[in-house]
Order: C-alpha cells, then structure tokens, then sequence
C-alpha cells in the first residue's frame, strides 16, 4: 500500500496549477462572472497543445492512457482558481462515460485532439440518468455534442437540443436539453462505475474550489490588520483556517483514494468508495467556503471576493450525479452488505 | 504513487496473520471490570508476542521484527476485523526512548516493553501543567548520583499496572521554562510512589493521580540530556497524535460494524433516517482511515517520526469517533439511556478523544502556528 503522487503527478498538478492562477489572472474568471464572452476556444487549444484533454483517453483512441487521478489533478487545479471551462465535463465524464458505455468509437479520439466537446445529460435534478424528456446539459458551451443514455449505451441522440441556462455557479455553463426520450435506469457494472467516475469528477471539483477558498482565506488572515494586527495572528481566526486545512486534507485523501479505487477495486467497492468521497468532499467543500467568507469578513460578503464563487461552484457540484442522499444511500447498503443482510 | 492494494510482501503478511488471528484471536469479549479486563489483555498481549507479532515496526536488536509502519497499520487493521482486542499501545512512550534513549537503556528497557513483560505509563501532565506542560513544577532534585523527585502526576494512563514511568520533571528551576525539563525512568516501585486510581466519567479507572515524594531516580535513568525533556515530549506527543499508531482505526470499525449489526438484530435497519445516519458515520471512519494511509506513506517516504501535520490526524480521528457515538445514541434511541449503558459508556470515553495528547484547540494551534505559518498569537 501506497497513497501519495508520484513525481510525475506532482509536477502535472503543479503546471496545472501555475496555467490556472495565469488564466484567472488574465480575467477569464471574472469575464464569465460579469457574463461576458469567454475565449473557451482558444483555452481549449492551448489545454490540447499541453496534452491535458486526453489525458484518460486509452492510447488507441490518442490519447495519452493516463489514470483518472491525473484528469482529476488538473480538474483540481482549474476549479482552484475558478477557470471558466468545460474541462470536467469532457476530459473526465464524457471520457469516462464514452469508455465505459460509448456507442460511438471516433468521440473519444476527438475530445483527445480537441475537435470536439461533448456534454452528458443530466435529469432535471441533476441525477443521472434524465427520466423525463428534458434534462440539464453539464459543463455544455455551445456547439457541444449533447451525450444521453439510450438502449444501445451512450452517445449523441437525434432531436436532442440544448440552450444555455443559468445555474448559481457563475463559472460553470450548462444547457438546457430538451428532447430526450425518457430513459429507464442504466443497471449493470458500467453504468455504476460510470456514476462512480462522475461522483470522483465532481468531488476533484469540490476540492479544488474548496482549497482555493481555503488558500485564499488564509492569505487573507496574513495581510489584513485590525487593532494593529494580522487577524491572523488572533487565536479565533487561526482556529477557523485550522479546521478548514483539515476539512481539504480529509478531502484530499478521500478524492485520491477514491479516485484509486474506480479504476482498480471491485465495481460495488468502486461506487461505495466514490460516494464516500462525494459525501466528504461535498459537506467539507461547503464549510470551508463559508468558514473562508466568514474569515474574510466583510469583503467576504462582496462580489468581489471570490469566496461567493467558490462556495458556488461547490453547491453545484455538490448536487451533481445525485445529491448527497443518493451517496448515503449506496454507503448505507455497501454497510449491510457487508453485515450480511443486503437490502 | 497511489497504490492502495497490498504488494506482494504485504498481502503473504496479512494472510499469514489472519491465520494465526483464526487460531488465537480471543473468542470471548474483554471483560467489563477494570482489573479482569487488564489480566484479559496482558494475556493476549503476551500471546501476540509468543506469535511474533508485537513490536513489528521497531529495531530487531531491541526486540522488534524489523518491518515497517505498513505492517503495523495493517496488523491493527486485521486485529480489529478479527473481533479481536487491539495490540498492545507503547509507541507513544518506546518512541522517544528509542529516539533519545542511551543504548544500554534501550537494551535494558525496549524488549520487554515490546514484549508486555514490562508495563509503562507516561507521566506527563500535572494538575497545573496540562495544556501549558512546559509550565509543570514536578521537581527532581540533585542529590549526587541520584535525583530526588517530588510533585504530583495526573491523567497517568494505566499507572496502577505499571512497573515504570517515562517521567518528565524539572531539573532546572531557573532559566526559561521549557529549558529545565528532563525526561527520566522512574521505577513504580521506588519508595515515595503513590498511585491512586482516579474515576473517569465512564465509571472506570483507567486513568490516575501519582504522588511522588522524594522519589530516588538514579542518574543514570535519565533519558537524553539534562533539560533536553521537553523536545522528548514533543517527540511523544507526535507519536500520540497518530491514530494509526495507537491502533484507534479498527477500533472505529469494530464499533461501526457492532452498530450495523445491533440495528440490523432491532429490525431497524429499513428506516432510511437510520441507515443515513449510520452511513454518515461510516463515512467519516473510511475518510479517517484513507488520510491516515496518506500520512504514513508520507512518514514511509520522508522522515521517521510524524511532524506537525499529524494534528490533522488527530483533529480527523476526534471528530470522527465522536461523530460515531453520537451517531451510536440517535439511531439506537432512548433504550441505551436505561439498561444497556454500555452505548453511553462509549459516547462518554469519545468525549476525551479531543482531550488527550493535547486538546482539539491546542491541535488548532500547532496547525495555524506550524503548518500554516500564521502568526503569533
């Protein structure tokens, strides 16, 4: 048993993280914010030129055969710094989705060369998959290729359409998608490994936007002086960024270890260990983005500070592939299940 | 690298302890009062020895196996799926005699405490001097060969059943505090000790006061350099921060599965408020156990002994184990408040988990002070 990155993943969630905080410099985050146009083309090339977009696409398709845990290092890494593009959506769940269940071969090699960008379709509360003819569209910009459950497994379907829609993460584009013939619930492995890929695709969200809160927070607590101090240096403030360092650290061994067991443990041990993830990271996620605007006072109520942009992120994310009762729910019968007494 | 499956080595490891855990694991509960309980758990101490088991981690040449801190989380891990009691807990004292120790001391001393011949308690805290340990008045005084200690001792683990101490006293009254201190054996049988067992709010005695009065302690016992014993507690309250190395993690899901198991007997266990709860709880231990695994891989990877970061742990296992008992008391109900208190008894141990080896806000401290660079306060 080991459970650290290796080398090569820590430089990859290093220069993950470096073009991130670049972007957000360059003002992408608050051009989206202020709903402005977003060059996502352009980042998208530039995210291909790097080689990030293939990064779990098998070699055969071209990409580079990696593991998920180093999709979900630079999912982190964006959603630190809020940059405003439909990386999760395509590198990780449509990757995911279309390896596991795809019925159409050529996708997955153009997500890898960045010709195409696809979007899974999610039911009206975000659950997955849409039982009703319309559904929400995740991480989908316009032009993107609307992917949806059907009989045969996962791929575009005719008559499926989508238009933006606004959502309270003021970073992340959804579509609205209408259209849809009323899917029955997937069974079967694949279909659970799959929600299982996306719960840990959204839990690599929740932590990164949660550590970007976390960070920020903490810088901020250093800079900012009353009564002729740092805050902190004040015992009540330093407390609050210490319980936020363990909530992102927990976070973090949860994600990874998660992130571990999709691809390599059993398919029912798989989605156990992505919803325990997915509830840890989740309730985590909101604490610290609220414990981070209460430690940025009252800038922390502004539109300004990013504390509300994170915390929005995460609230998103959080409800995504089913809420946090869905996740107790598969943890409650994996515990029974192994008592002896599935239910 | 993130592998979280055995290798090769560990998997022979577990399988070859799993089959001895199936021929020797104990096949009855410990039992309840304090003194039977204690005979109970020297006994399998003893019989984890006899089996090779104990000890793993440390130094062959004082008596341990020579393996790493893989094995020993994987032997605590197996030891509370086998139903069985936790190995014995001496890291948290064997450690910094390890680290300070001289080597007759560490001949003399390390192999029959792995072995459970020898049985250590800690004498730390004082009633003036717990959190702010530095500031403890015990005093040792120079006496030629020997000191002479005088002071008082509380919260002392196990004191009645020990046959030493790894004590801390002040050698030094002048200078700064933390500079006077010095870490020495002290032999419970030495003339002047007085141990009085003290109640916890279980109703158990784990814990208790020990009186010294004019203690002789050979010079010789001293561990480290004079005045070098408050670098030597920190060293142990590392060591005690961890919950994988006081065996605390299967402990958690020993508890959990007794609980699944207790609602699945009451026919509870179709309530959906129930079962969320339960796995809320659950939750939080398979988190625990997950960073847990990344701090000692960490430890495995760059230094011996767990540095700051190990309040994360700490601060992780406390939330969790009385997240745990609270859980324990809501989903069994009312029932646990009458007859059977062995639910509540739980719930009121949980209560010191963010107490000993340094309070949840003293661990606040360390994290904002020493991993997160704030300022001084």
């Amino acid at each position: 048993v080991r459970f650290s990155l290796s080398p090569e993943q820590e430089m990859l969630a290093d220069s993950a993280g470096q073009w991130a905080r670049e972007q957000a410099e360059n003002g992408v985050v608050r051009a989206a914010v202020a709903g402005k146009p977003v060059p996502v083309d352009d980042l998208w090339a530039r995210l291909g030129d790097l080689g990030w977009l293939g990064i779990a696409v098998p070699e055969e398709a071209g990409g580079s055969g990696g593991s998920l845990i180093d999709a979900c290092l630079v999912v982190e890494a964006l959603s630190r710094h809020l940059v405003p593009i439909p990386y999760a959506g395509n590198a990780v769940i449509a990757v995911a989705g279309l390896r596991l269940l795809g019925t159409e071969g050529s996708l997955l090699a153009e997500i890898a060369a960045g010709t195409r960008r696809c979007s899974v379709v999610l039911a009206e509360d975000l659950a997955w998959p849409p039982s009703s003819g319309t559904g929400v569209a995740w991480d989908w910009t316009d032009g993107d290729t609307l992917l949806v459950l059907g009989d045969a497994g996962l791929g575009p379907a005719s008559g499926v359409e989508a238009s933006a829609s606004p959502s309270v993460d003021l970073t992340r584009s959804l579509g609205r998608a209408t259209g849809l013939s009323p899917g029955r619930a997937p069974s079967g492995g694949e279909a659970e490994t799959f929600v299982a890929w996306a719960r840990v695709a959204t839990g690599a969200v929740l932590l990164g936007a949660m550590d970007g809160a976390f960070r920020a927070a903490v810088d901020y607590a250093r800079g900012r002086h009353q009564f002729g101090r740092a805050i902190g240096s004040f015992q009540a403030v330093q407390h609050l960024c210490a319980e936020m360092l363990v909530d992102v650290e927990a976070a973090r061994s949860a994600l990874y270890g998660a992130a571990w067991a999709v691809e390599h443990a059993s398919p029912a041990e798989a989605a156990r260990a992505a919803s325990v993830a997915k509830i840890w990271c989740g309730a985590a996620a909101v604490r610290v983005c609220e414990t981070a605007m209460q430690v940025h006072g009252g800038i922390g109520m502004t539109w300004e500070c990013d504390a509300h942009l994170h915390g929005r992120a995460c609230h998103l994310a959080r409800a995504a592939f089913g809420t946090e009762l869905a996740d107790l729910d598969v943890v409650a019968r994996a515990l029974f299940a192994a008592q002896g007494g599935a239910r | 690298v993130i592998d979280l499956a055995d290798t090769a080595e560990e998997c022979a490891f577990r399988e070859r302890l799993r089959a001895w855990l199936g021929a020797n694991a104990p096949s009855q509960p410990a039992p309840g009062p304090l003194a039977d309980r204690h005979r109970f758990l020297l006994d399998w101490y003893r019989r984890l020895d006899d089996g090779g088991w104990t000890g793993l981690s440390w130094p062959t040449q004082y008596g341990g196996k020579g393996l790493g801190v893989m094995e020993e989380s994987i032997f605590n891990i197996e030891v509370g799926r086998a139903e069985a009691p936790p190995g014995p807990s001496f890291g948290y004292i064997g450690r910094p005699l390890l680290h300070f120790g001289s080597e007759d001391q560490k001949r003399r001393y390390l192999p029959p405490m792995l072995a459970s011949a020898e049985l250590w308690c800690q004498g730390f805290s004082e009633p003036d001097a717990g959190s702010d340990l530095a500031a403890l008045s015990t005093r040792a005084v120079d006496d030629g060969d020997r000191f002479l200690v005088s002071g008082q001792k509380v919260w002392t683990s196990f004191a009645q059943f020990a046959d030493y101490c790894l004590l801390l006293a002040r050698t030094d009254q002048a200078g700064p505090k933390h500079a006077g201190i010095t870490a020495m054996i002290l032999d419970m049988r030495s003339p002047g000790v007085t141990v009085q067992p003290l109640i916890m709010s279980t109703g158990d005695a784990e814990f208790c006061e020990v009186f010294l009065d004019q203690v002789p302690v050979p010079k010789e016992n001293v561990i480290g350099r004079p005045g070098q014993g408050w670098h030597i507690a920190l060293t142990t309250l590392a060591y005690e921060r961890g919950p994988v190395d006081i065996g605390f993690q299967a402990r958690y899901e020993r508890f959990m599965g007794r609980l699944v198991e207790e609602i699945a007997r009451r026919g509870t266990d179709g309530d959906p408020v129930v079962r969320r709860a339960l796995a809320s709880a659950a939750v939080g231990v398979e988190v625990l156990r997950l960073q847990c695994l990344r701090s000692l891989t960490t430890r495995l990877e760059r230094t011996e002994s767990p540095g700051p970061e190990g309040s994360i742990d700490k601060l992780l296992m406390s939330a969790t184990e009385q997240r745990l008992v609270e859980v324990a008391l809501q989903v069994l109900g009312p029932e646990v408040l009458l007859d059977d208190q062995d639910w509540y008894k739980a719930y009121l141990y949980a209560r010191a988990a963010s107490v000993y080896g340094g309070t949840r806000e003293i661990q606040k401290n360390i994290l904002a002070g020493r991993v997160l660079g704030l300022p001084q306060s």
